[in-house]
């Protein structure tokens, strides 16, 4: 993955793409027990692109196709790892890109999502496997309460956190 | 829930935040691990979802040749 990481920097340095976050289960594995995954799901903000225009990959899977990256369906495999790209589709992702703490692996710098930000995200996809990521997050004792529901409730997800709340934790879970 | 399952329950949660607490480096050295585990295991037993998912359908995706 350092490798992978080395290759995003580089394309970031290059100016292909703005800021970039990751997220998913290699950013939960951030603030949690390493979670099982296939790929990286990165979300990045493309500085070339005006207000209102159309975002475009191209660009990107140019550059990556010239370095030797293959493109597969919704992925492109950077040293052996798939990875995602995913511009922010609404306020509540390019919040979470643009709150996104840095860190390293092996000291390749890299961005990934804060833990309320993964949770907000998890609970507005709401899929089973969104729903099971968030209790890890609640029992893992990583999460900042006051900020999550400060996100939550900006970007009106206040009423699914209180269902997920109802269905899915013990009292004195969270 | 008995005693014992309480138990069972409450080593877990110790166990994961003890996980959590690692340095991210070593988690992705981990999560490397499991993921060549996965594929492993996915190659053995459901070679063909891969197959169909590089065609464009759905199914398992496997990165590596």
């Amino acid at each position: 993955m350092k490798e992978t990481l080395e290759i995003i920097n580089q394309m970031q340095r290059d100016g292909i793409v703005g800021a970039y976050a990751i997220g998913g289960a290699v950013g939960a594995t951030f603030h949690l027990e390493p979670v099982a995954t296939l790929d990286i799901d990165v979300f990045v903000s493309f500085t070339s692109t005006q207000n209102g225009a159309l975002i475009s990959l191209s660009p990107l899977y140019d550059y990556l196709g010239k370095l030797g990256c293959e493109a597969r369906g919704e992925y492109i495999v950077i040293a052996g790892w798939p990875v995602q790209f995913l511009p922010p589709s609404d306020a509540l992702a390019e919040e979470a890109l643009a709150a996104a703490i840095s860190t390293d692996v092996d000291g390749v710098p890299t961005r990934v999502m804060s833990a309320e930000h993964l949770v907000a995200l998890a609970l507005q996809l709401g899929r089973a496997k969104d729903h099971a990521r968030i209790v890890q997050f609640c029992e893992t004792d990583v999460l900042r309460y006051e900020i999550l529901e400060d996100i939550l409730r900006r970007h009106k997800l206040d009423d699914k956190w209180d269902r997920f709340k109802k269905r899915f934790m013990m009292e004195n879970d969270v | 829930m008995t005693e014992l399952m309480r138990k069972i329950a409450e080593s877990k949660k110790v166990e994961r935040r003890r996980l959590a607490a690692l340095p991210f480096s070593e988690k992705v050295e981990m999560l490397e691990k499991l993921r060549d585990r996965q594929i492993s295991i996915l190659r053995s037993s459901f070679l063909s979802y891969g197959t169909k998912r590089m065609n464009g359908q759905k199914g398992i995706f496997l990165a590596t040749p």
